[in-house]
């Protein structure tokens, strides 16, 4: 096989080409009354998926219609929406959502699949790496606020000290600056890239060697297997680490509730963040309706992320 | 009349109160006020059964309630189920959701915030009866405001009633050649220059508890600015204020200036207190319960009423409230409630916490020599300062505090114009209302 083919795309070689569809045959057909014992099986997990996951999603999409407090109930229609669409917070949660959701996607991926294709490489001392890029996605997300606000703070944080150090300006207040405040606080978690680095590097073990070696072969350089060989075969992993970081980012809400509680100005308010407030000041309702926007969100996110990867379709 | 004997006298008035009325609260009373063997059983959520030695407010109602289960021991007893709430926030959305599923305890103790907040459940007893007989009589004239609704329901008891002023560090002053705290606001904007030239923050602050103490004092001590606290702020539309824009735009000037430490935006109460207690901020404005934070510290510190000549004087900021569903659960509440306002009780609680009574005990000289020195004479100066005013935090929603942590550091930092700023309170205020 040559290089020629592989930059040509994996639909022109057997290896590449997704497996025509079958359908596949009935449990029942294949083994009478097995059906029923799977059924059966299934039933608790079907009995607790319906109790602590599609009845809470009912509560929440019927009360979004509601005015709901400690008061009580009443339905409302689209009410709540029609507030939610004129409130400024709201679409400055909207705006930093998207703004966390896009660092994520541009930085944290980018950098995730750059280290693993080198840690794959096998170079020196790559497992302790591996480890070390890990550590944050091991650590309580509270755990690691807390180090940032005393690494941000004006007075006697590290950052300011540090610049203080190298005659810069060192008493910028990062968390609380409203130019500084969004960028400080992703950058808290963006460069944490631990789980797209284990998920792709287990992609790439998988690629067969003998797909580098024909291109070796042609005399591919390390750049020129990368570009052409790994890159468009990480295409799920990749797909499956962009879905992820993205629905970090939607129901992002430990550190930056601990860090800045969504100040200073909602410059760092998130749309789980603003839901939390809401229930905290009893419009239970309106905060329904915020989550029911956010659900949206990410079925949206993730259609779309599975269609651009096309995910699920095999490459070899 | 001796404390205890007086205790009781109170306690079988307000139990005639409580027969008379009739009318106390409570449905079926399936739940509360269980009795056992003629005993009956209260739950008290706010009663520790354990006390960590450095939480005096907790070791005081550990002894509380012992004391109340010895008292009345086979009549009534207080089944302690400590709750410990992660913040104010996560108090509140306790005993709302308490509340809207018929789950409050018998005893309960929460900011009246939240305890007037509750109270919209239609879930609290409402102590107006017990007090119209003769009990409120007892108590300070201002110590049921924050507890009390505009139609007269009383939804909670206050344990307390403190003078809050300001806490200064005598060295620092010295040191900036400063001879006495600032009696008015221009002579408080020249010392902090002195304190500045001597390289020391002038004034800690949190961007919260803090900073609206201070918010408070300057608007408390400008013409109409008590009324304000009292009142209006429950109103929102703070802006049409010209005493609330004057305060707001002092307050953001010592910030500005360079008057308060660099960290005074978080929200974290820590941060203000960290720099005066380490002895590098020369101001904090904090409540008595500081006192032994800065005992320990070792620092040589004052205790001031506000420049302009006011005082903080917050009573009931922390109310005894009750979800009693029935008669006998009501009854008992009211007795222990009599008998933690009793003199004996509010003279041992002053005496474990630093924290004063909202009644009307006036304790003998060899008492009151007991007492803490700083936080006790600050209170006398209650009736002698030109005025005296709640703290805003406590005439507001949690939503007003919320807004204030948000949008404070930008209005300093020019983000917001005062008006903006005010507005974002009132909005937050009106929309809670």
């Amino acid at each position: 096989m040559s290089l020629a083919g592989l930059q040509d795309g994996a639909r022109v070689t057997p290896v590449a080409r997704a497996p025509a569809r079958r359908r596949r045959p009935r449990l029942e057909a294949a083994t009478p009354g097995m059906g029923h014992g799977v059924a059966l099986s299934l039933l608790p997990a079907v009995l607790l998926f319906g109790a602590f996951f599609l009845v809470p999603l009912g509560v929440v999409v019927v009360t979004s219609s509601s005015d709901w407090g400690p008061l009580g109930l009443s339905f409302t229609g689209l009410e709540n929406y029609r507030i939610l669409f004129a409130d400024a917070a709201f679409w400055s949660a909207l705006r930093n959502t998207a703004s966390f959701a896009a660092a994520a996607v541009l930085i944290q991926v980018p950098v995730g699949v750059a280290v693993a294709i080198i840690l794959s490489r096998r170079i020196r001392g790559w497992r302790l790496l591996r480890t070390i890029y890990f550590l944050p996605n091991i650590v309580s997300g509270a755990a690691l606020a807390l180090v940032y606000v005393t690494f941000y703070n004006p007075r006697y944080g590290l950052l300011n000290q540090a610049l203080g150090t190298l005659g810069l300006d060192g008493t910028r207040d990062w968390l609380f600056d409203v130019d500084t405040a969004l960028p400080a606080v992703a950058a808290t978690w963006v460069f944490t890239a631990g789980l797209v680095i284990v998920l792709v590097m287990a992609e790439i073990a998988a690629i067969p060697e003998e797909v580098y070696d024909a291109a070796r072969v042609d005399g591919a350089t390390r750049w020129e297997q990368t570009r052409h060989i790994t890159l468009p075969l990480l295409r799920n992993a990749i797909g499956v680490c962009v879905i992820l970081v993205l629905l970090f980012t939607f129901a992002y809400f430990d550190g930056v509730y601990i860090m800045t509680g969504g100040g200073p100005a909602d410059r760092t308010l998130t749309l789980s963040l603003y839901a939390f407030q809401e229930y905290s000041n009893s419009n239970w309702g309106y905060a329904n309706a915020v989550g029911v926007l956010l659900i949206a969100l990410g079925l949206v996110a993730i259609v779309a992320v599975r269609r651009l990867f096309r995910i699920g379709e095999r490459d070899f | 009349m001796t404390s205890p004997t007086r205790a009781a006298a109170l306690g079988a008035l307000v139990a005639m109160a409580f027969a008379g009325s009739g009318c106390f609260g409570g449905d079926d009373g399936d739940s509360g006020g269980a009795a056992a063997g003629g005993e009956v059983v209260i739950t008290c959520e706010a009663c520790p059964t354990t006390a960590p030695e450095n939480d005096p407010f907790a070791q005081y109602r550990k002894e509380l309630t012992d004391a109340f289960n010895d008292e009345y021991a086979g009549r009534y007893r207080i089944e302690a189920k400590p709750y410990t709430p992660a913040n104010d926030a996560d108090s509140a959305q306790h005993y709302q959701r308490a509340a809207a599923t018929d789950t409050l305890p018998d005893l309960f103790t929460d900011q009246a915030t939240v305890v007037r907040d509750v109270a919209r459940s239609g879930k609290l007893v409402d102590f107006a009866p017990e007090l119209d007989a003769g009990w409120k009589d007892t108590f300070q004239p201002d110590a049921f405001l924050s507890l009390t609704d505009a139609e007269g329901h009383v939804w909670g008891v206050p344990e307390q009633r403190d003078a809050v002023g300001i806490f200064y560090n005598e060295d620092l002053f010295r040191k900036a050649g400063l001879d006495a705290f600032p009696a008015s606001w221009d002579e408080l904007l020249a010392a902090c220059s002195a304190l500045k030239s001597a390289g020391v923050i002038p004034f800690a602050m949190d961007g919260d508890w803090v900073t609206q103490l201070m918010w408070s004092n300057l608007i408390g001590t400008s013409p109409g600015g008590p009324e304000f606290l009292q009142a209006g702020i429950a109103e929102g539309d703070y802006a049409a204020d010209p005493a609330v824009v004057a305060a707001t735009e002092y307050l953001k000037r010592l910030h500005t200036d360079g008057c308060v430490n660099e960290d005074a935006f978080s929200g974290d109460y820590n941060r203000a207190a960290a720099p005066f207690l380490d002895g590098q901020a020369a101001m904090i404005a904090n409540g008595p319960w500081m006192v032994p934070d800065i005992e320990e510290a070792k620092l040589d510190a004052g205790y001031a009423r506000s420049p302009g000549d006011g005082l903080i004087v917050i009573p009931g900021e922390a109310g005894w409230a009750s979800g009693a569903r029935d008669d006998a659960a009501r009854e008992a509440v009211t007795a222990f409630m009599t008998f933690m306002t009793s003199d004996a009780q509010m003279l041992r609680k002053a005496l474990v916490t630093g924290s004063y009574w909202p009644t009307t005990f006036d304790p003998k000289a060899r008492q009151a020599k007991r007492l803490e020195p700083l936080s006790y004479d600050l209170l006398q100066q209650a009736d002698s300062v030109a005025a005296t005013y709640p703290h805003a935090k406590f005439a507001t929603p949690q939503a007003f505090t919320d807004a204030w942590i948000n949008q404070w550091p930008a209005y300093v930092q020019g983000d917001l114009s005062t008006e903006d700023f005010l507005g974002a309170l009132s909005d937050a205020v009106q929309r809670q209302r």
